[in-house]
């Protein structure tokens, strides 16, 4: 039996429907958006407790770091967990997004000490200021993940 | 349905059900062909009660395709069907 090779308009709306599948499973990498979104409440809460100026020693905000700690990452995972649909570009999205942080956060962290803004005498509020900026990455990458 | 799978690492059956907008038996036939055939991994398992399966295509499902698109491609452009998403 020979086989019949479809018309180019077949061909066409075969091609359409596969570009239109790729394009659906794009916008459900909204799904990772509440991952980034984690990461970087997690990170600006313990910013937060690290600010109230524990360096005299403070068991409560000591307790606090790690709880928020454990929370955040929990909850990380939680939504890693819902998430039903892992496209190659989403997952590609969310290590460059999450390893963009790590390097930016490196370079926030080195600018701190090295311009003397966290240093002995400064205020707590330095260390918060520098995780603000520290974070912007991520917000802005959950703010892009999913949008076409 | 492999257009779905070819855009992604893996996939949720219950999404890819969804997403396609089949029956859970049309597409779990499909499946059952393609994994056969050898084109598709299917992975099934629980996270606490609930079962999850999971779709993925094998790497020789993806060059498969590719040469499917490939050929589809050739076919449109040849009587100059527009090709502004290929």
């Amino acid at each position: 039996m020979a086989e019949i090779s479809p018309t180019p308009q077949d061909a066409r709306a075969s091609l359409d429907e596969a570009a239109k599948q790729a394009a659906g499973l794009r916008r459900a990498d909204s799904a990772f958006r509440p991952i980034l979104v984690a990461l970087a409440a997690t990170y600006l809460a313990v910013a937060v407790l690290l600010s109230i100026n524990p360096r005299g020693g403070n068991v409560l905000i000591s307790d606090g770091v790690l709880i928020t700690y454990v929370a955040g990452v929990a909850i990380t995972f939680y939504f890693a967990w819902r998430i039903r649909a892992w496209s190659r570009v989403g997952t590609a999205w969310l290590v460059v997004s999450t390893l963009g942080f790590t390097l930016w956060n490196v370079a926030v962290i080195w600018a701190s000490i090295a311009t003397g803004w966290w240093g002995p005498h400064q205020p707590g509020l330095h260390f918060g200021v520098s995780a603000v900026v520290a974070v912007i990455p991520l917000l802005v990458a959950a703010w892009r993940t999913g949008r076409s | 349905m492999v257009a779905l799978l070819a855009a992604a690492d893996r996939v949720e059956f219950s999404f890819a059900r969804d997403h396609v907008e089949v029956s859970d038996s049309v597409l779990s036939k499909q499946m059952s062909a393609l994994e056969q055939a050898g084109y598709i991994k299917v992975r099934k398992g629980f996270v606490g009660k609930r079962p999850r399966t999971w779709l993925s295509l094998t790497g020789e499902g993806r060059r498969v395709f590719a040469r499917h698109l490939a050929a589809l491609r050739e076919i449109a452009a040849a009587n100059g069907v527009g090709l502004e998403h290929a």
